[in-house]
C-alpha cells in the first residue's frame, strides 16, 4: 500500500532564500519597508576615509628609497575597501621646432580655446577588483577604468597647467655641496638667467585602484576614493644638473657618423613637494540609486482580508549593496555632483522599472546632500 | 608589462617613471640595522574580505623604528571544485601581489610563491579535499623596511602567518598551526612546537653571524612568539 | 612515467632504511654519473652540454656584451628554458631568478670589469632539453663548466677611460679566459631519517622535502632553501636533517668541483 502523498510547504531561512531566490527575498524585504542589508530605502552606507600614509611626500623623512607614490587614499564603505594610490611619470612636451613663431602661436591659442579637452589633464586609472581569480582584467574592471578616465577629463578637474613640471637647476658649489635653484625662488634671483631650458616636461598621473570585498556597484566608490586621493596628491619638484643644461655630447657610432646626444637627466627632488592644483569647483562625488517595482504578489499580508492600501508601485533605493539588490534592480541612476547643484555626470539605465521624474528629482537632491557630506569628510581629515 | 596591452588604460607611451635623486645618506642609516626579532607589534583582523572563504589582515610594526612596517592581506578562496580530470588531492596555488608600490621583481615574486606553496603543501591536509582547488592570494598593501637583497626575507614570516590565519578563517584543515621566525636574514618555518621544519630560506650566510644551531634556535624563539600571538588572538575572538 | 601508489610506498620504505636503499644502488652521498662537453657552440663565448644517466640533458651558452658600468646593476643575466614547461611558468621563472641572483652574488663584478667605464655583461642561456628530476643542480653544473670555458675578447685600448669619450677596442682574434669561480647548487632529498644527494625522479616523488644547498669558494653558503619536490609526500622534517643535508654536500662538493675543474 502506498502512503498517501502529503504536500508540505517548504520554508527556508532568510539567508538561504536570499541565495536561491534573490528577487523574491528583496520583494519581501521591501514590503516590510526594509532592504536586505537592513537599511531604509534612501539610507547610504557610512564611509570612512583615511590617507593611508603610503605616499612618499608625506613620509619623506623615512628615506623609503623606492617609494614613488604621490597621493593615496583608503576608503571603506560597509565591508568594501578601496585603496587608491597615485603614482607619476614624466613626459616631454613637444615644442615648436624653430623658436617662437607668432602666427603659429596664435593659431594654437585659437584651436585650444575651442578644444576644452586639451585644457585638462587626465589620470590613467587601473581598477583591480579582487575576486580570487587570475587573468586579464574583467569587463567590469575595464569599464570602470574607462569611465573614471573619461570623467576626469570631461569634469575638468586637473588643469594642464598644474601638471607642468617645475624644473630647477642643481649647481655644485666649490666645497662639494649642491644647491638647487627654482625659477620662482628669490634666492636664486641671480641665477634665473641660467634658466634658458628649451624643453618642458609634464607629469603623467597614474592611479591604481584596488577593491576588496566587492559588494555592489563600484564606480562611485572608486571615483570618490580617487577624488580624495587627488586632493591629497603632492607633486615633486624636479631639477637638471647645471652642467647638463646645455650639454651636447658627441657620440661616435661605429666610427662613421657622428651624432649629437643631449643628456637632460631630469631628477625629482626627494624633499621638495608642491600640492597638485585642482579646479576645486569641479570636484564631484558620486552616488548611485536604483528603482524597483514592487511586486504585489510578494507582499506578506497579515490577514487575507486586509485591503490593499494605495501603496506606491515602485521605490527608489539609494547606494545599492549586495547580490540581491544588484541582480534584481535593473533600473539604475549614477550621479556625480559637487554638492552645490552642479552636475558632472549622469547616467540612467532603464531596465525593468520605469524611472519617473519623481525618482530623478529625489535622487538628484539626495545625491547633492550626499556630496556635501562626502566633501565635509575631506575637510575633516 | 605588455606594451600592446589594450585592456588597461596605460597613458602616453613616451612617459618615463619619476627618478628621485637620492636623499642624503644619513636618512638611510636606520635601515641598515637588522631588526631585532621579537620586538614588534602585531595587529590581526580576520574575515576582512567578505567574498573570500577566509581572509586575514596583518599589520606588523616595529615600535623602535616606527617607519618599519608591513601591511598584508591574505585571502583564501576554496576549496572550490576544479574542472577536468579527477585528482585525489586539492590543488594549491599561491599568488602574491603588491598593491601600491612594486618593489620586488617578477622573478622574486615567483620564487616567493613557489616557496610558500611548498610550505603549505606540507601543512594543509590536501587529502581531505579531492577534486578541489584552494587558491590563496596575498596582497602586500604596504611594506616599508630595509630594501635591497634582504627585503624578501623580511616579509616571508608575515606571509606565512597571514596565510595561516586566513586558512583558519576559511576552516581549511591543517596539520598544525604553522608559523615562521626569522633571524638575520634566515627564515625558518616550523610546525610541531619547533621540532619540525617545513620551510627554510637563507639568502645570507649564517656562518658570519653564528652557527646553524644558533640561527635555528633564534628562529624557533621568534616562531613560538608569533604562533602564540596568533593562537591568543584566535582563542580570544572565537 | 608516474609511479603507482604501491610502488611509491615501496620506494619510500626502502629509502627510509638505514642506510637508505636507493633504487639505482647509489650510496647517500653519491651523484649520478654525468657527461659534460664544453665549447661546442662556435658562436658563443662559452658553452657546455651536460647529460645525466637518466637521460636528462641541458645545454648552456654564455654570450658577452660590453655595457656601461654605471647603467647596469647586474652583470650576469640568466635565462632558462625548460622543454615542456611554459616560459612564464612559476617553476621556470623562479629557477632563472634564483640563478641570476646567486651568480651575481657570488661572482665579483671586478672579474667582469673591462675599463673604468665599461664592463662585460654575460648572458647565460640555459636550455633544459629533457629532465625528469629537479633540474637545478644539473643546470648549475652546466653553468659552472660553461663559465669556466668562457673566453672573452682581449682588450687592447687603455683601461683608464674615465675622462675619454672612447669605446674599448679589442684584439682581432686573441681571447682571454674568463677567470671566475661560479657557485654550484646541490639538491638533496630528505626521506624519513635519511638525506640523499642528487635525487633521481623516483626518489623525488617520495621525498618528504627537498633542500637546495649552495657551494661556493670551498664552503657551504647561502642561499639554502627548502624546495617542494612533489605534492604527496611533503611533510615537515626534523631540524637535524637539514644539518645532515648540509654535511652531505660538504662531503661531496669538493670532489665534484675537482671533477668539473679537470675538464
Amino acid at each position: 500500500m502506498s502512503e498517501p502523498l502529503e504536500v508540505r510547504p517548504v520554508s527556508f531561512p532568510a539567508e538561504i532564500l536570499a541565495r536561491i531566490a534573490p528577487d523574491l527575498s528583496i520583494q519581501r524585504h521591501l514590503w516590510l519597508g526594509l532592504r536586505p542589508c537592513l537599511r531604509s530605502f534612501t539610507e547610504f552606507r557610512d564611509v570612512s576615509i583615511s590617507e593611508g600614509g603610503i605616499s612618499r611626500p608625506l613620509r619623506s623623512v623615512t628615506g623609503a628609497t623606492e617609494n614613488d607614490i604621490l597621493g593615496s587614499n583608503v576608503l571603506k564603505s560597509g565591508s568594501t575597501i578601496v585603496i587608491t594610490s597615485i603614482t607619476g611619470g614624466m613626459v616631454e612636451e613637444t615644442q615648436p621646432a624653430t623658436g617662437f613663431d607668432e602666427g603659429e602661436q596664435e593659431l594654437r591659442q585659437m584651436s585650444l580655446a575651442s578644444d576644452r579637452l586639451a585644457k585638462y589633464g587626465a589620470v590613467y586609472p587601473v581598477v583591480e577588483v579582487e575576486r580570487g581569480r587570475l587573468g586579464a582584467p574583467t569587463d567590469e574592471e575595464m569599464i570602470l577604468s574607462q569611465r573614471i578616465h573619461d570623467n576626469i577629463i570631461s569634469s575638468g578637474i586637473i588643469p594642464k597647467e598644474s601638471l607642468k613640471v617645475p624644473v630647477g637647476v642643481r649647481s655644485r658649489n666649490e666645497d662639494g655641496t649642491s644647491e638647487i635653484f627654482y625659477s620662482g625662488d628669490e634666492t636664486g634671483g641671480a641665477d634665473t638667467r641660467n634658466f634658458n631650458l628649451k624643453r618642458q616636461w609634464s607629469f603623467v598621473l597614474y592611479a591604481k585602484i584596488q577593491v576588496f570585498s566587492r559588494d555592489g556597484p563600484l564606480f562611485e566608490m572608486c571615483w570618490n576614493s580617487l577624488m580624495y586621493a587627488l586632493q591629497r596628491t603632492l607633486l615633486p619638484c624636479a631639477f637638471v644638473d647645471e652642467r647638463t643644461t646645455d650639454l651636447k655630447i658627441p657620440v661616435r657610432v661605429r666610427g662613421r657618423s657622428a651624432t649629437i646626444r643631449e643628456t637632460y637627466d631630469i631628477q625629482c627632488d626627494p624633499t621638495e613637494f608642491k600640492p597638485l592644483k585642482l579646479n576645486l569647483g569641479n570636484i564631484s562625488y558620486g552616488s548611485n540609486f536604483g528603482v524597483i517595482d514592487l511586486d504585489p504578489e510578494a507582499q506578506v499580508r497579515q490577514t487575507d482580508n486586509e485591503m490593499e492600501v494605495d501603496s506606491p508601485t515602485s521605490v527608489l533605493i539609494a547606494d545599492l549593496q549586495g547580490e540581491a539588490e544588484e541582480t534584481s534592480i535593473k533600473s539604475t541612476l549614477s550621479i556625480l555632483t559637487d554638492g552645490n547643484g552642479k552636475l558632472k555626470h549622469l547616467s540612467f539605465v532603464g531596465g525593468g522599472a520605469k524611472i519617473d521624474t519623481d525618482a530623478i528629482r529625489k535622487s538628484l537632491s539626495l545625491s547633492r546632500e550626499r556630496a556635501l557630506d562626502l566633501k565635509s569628510r575631506k575637510e575633516a581629515t | 608589462m605588455n606594451v600592446a596591452d589594450r585592456r588597461r588604460i596605460l597613458g602616453p607611451l613616451n612617459a618615463k617613471p619619476l627618478q628621485f635623486a637620492s636623499a642624503d645618506g644619513n636618512l638611510q642609516d636606520a635601515h641598515l640595522q637588522e631588526t631585532q626579532s621579537g620586538d614588534e607589534t602585531l595587529y590581526i583582523q580576520q574575515g576582512i574580505v567578505t567574498n573570500a572563504n577566509g581572509s586575514a589582515y596583518l599589520e606588523i610594526a616595529s615600535p623602535t623604528k616606527n617607519d618599519q612596517h608591513i601591511l598584508l592581506l591574505a585571502s583564501v578562496y576554496g576549496p572550490r571544485p576544479t574542472r577536468g580530470t579527477f585528482s585525489a588531492r586539492a590543488a594549491l596555488s599561491i599568488q602574491f601581489k603588491e598593491n601600491t608600490l612594486e618593489q620586488f621583481t617578477a622573478g622574486e615574486v615567483k620564487e616567493l610563491c613557489n616557496f610558500l606553496a611548498s610550505v603549505f603543501r606540507a601543512v594543509i591536509n590536501l587529502n581531505r579535499y579531492p577534486k578541489s582547488g584552494i587558491d590563496i592570494f596575498l596582497n602586500l598593501i604596504q611594506y616599508v623596511g630595509p630594501s635591497g637583497t634582504s627585503s624578501l626575507e623580511a616579509i616571508i614570516p608575515a606571509c606565512i602567518n597571514a596565510i595561516m590565519l586566513a586558512l583558519i578563517d576559511a576552516g581549511i584543515e591543517t596539520l598544525d598551526t604553522v608559523s615562521a621566525g626569522s633571524y638575520k636574514g634566515t627564515v625558518i618555518s616550523f610546525i610541531r612546537n619547533g621540532d619540525e621544519i617545513v620551510g627554510f630560506w637563507a639568502d645570507n650566510d649564517f656562518d658570519n653571524n653564528g652557527s646553524y644551531a644558533v640561527t635555528v634556535d633564534k628562529c624557533r624563539r621568534h616562531y613560538i612568539q608569533n604562533r602564540n600571538a596568533m593562537l591568543d588572538y584566535i582563542v580570544k575572538t572565537k | 612515467m608516474s609511479l603507482s601508489v604501491t610502488e611509491k610506498s615501496y620506494l619510500h620504505d626502502s629509502l627510509c632504511l638505514d642506510p637508505p636503499a636507493r633504487p639505482d644502488g647509489r650510496v647517500a652521498h653519491q651523484l649520478r654519473p654525468i657527461e659534460i662537453f664544453t665549447d661546442f657552440l662556435p658562436a658563443c663565448n662559452g658553452s657546455a652540454k651536460i647529460s645525466a644517466s637518466d637521460g636528462s640533458e641541458c645545454v648552456v651558452s654564455v654570450k658577452a656584451k660590453v655595457v656601461e658600468r654605471a647603467l647596469e646593476e647586474e652583470l650576469i643575466l640568466v635565462d632558462v628554458d625548460v622543454a615542456g614547461q611554459r616560459d612564464d611558468s612559476p617553476f621556470v621563472h623562479s629557477i632563472a631568478s634564483l640563478l641570476t641572483k646567486v651568480l651575481n652574488q657570488k661572482i665579483h663584478q671586478k672579474n667582469l670589469r673591462l675599463t673604468q667605464k665599461y664592463a662585460f655583461k654575460l648572458f647565460v642561456d640555459v636550455l633544459v632539453l629533457s629532465s625528469k628530476s629537479h633540474p637545478l643542480s644539473l643546470i648549475s653544473f652546466a653553468v659552472y663548466s660553461a663559465l669556466k670555458a668562457t673566453y672573452l675578447p682581449k682588450l687592447i685600448s687603455s683601461d683608464d677611460d674615465l675622462e675619454v669619450a672612447e669605446l674599448p677596442t679589442f684584439h682581432d682574434y686573441d681571447m682571454v679566459k674568463l677567470d671566475v669561480d661560479p657557485p654550484l647548487l646541490f639538491t638533496t632529498a630528505v626521506i624519513g631519517n635519511n638525506a640523499v644527494i642528487d635525487p633521481a625522479h623516483s626518489e623525488s616523488e617520495v621525498a618528504c622535502s627537498g633542500i637546495l644547498v649552495t657551494w661556493s669558494k670551498g664552503k657551504v653558503t647561502a642561499p639554502i632553501r627548502t624546495i617542494g619536490l612533489n605534492d604527496e609526500y611533503v611533510t615537515g622534517i626534523d631540524v637535524t636533517l637539514l644539518e645532515k643535508s648540509i654535511e652531505l654536500v660538504e662531503k661531496t662538493a669538493p670532489a665534484v668541483v675537482k671533477a668539473l675543474d679537470g675538464l
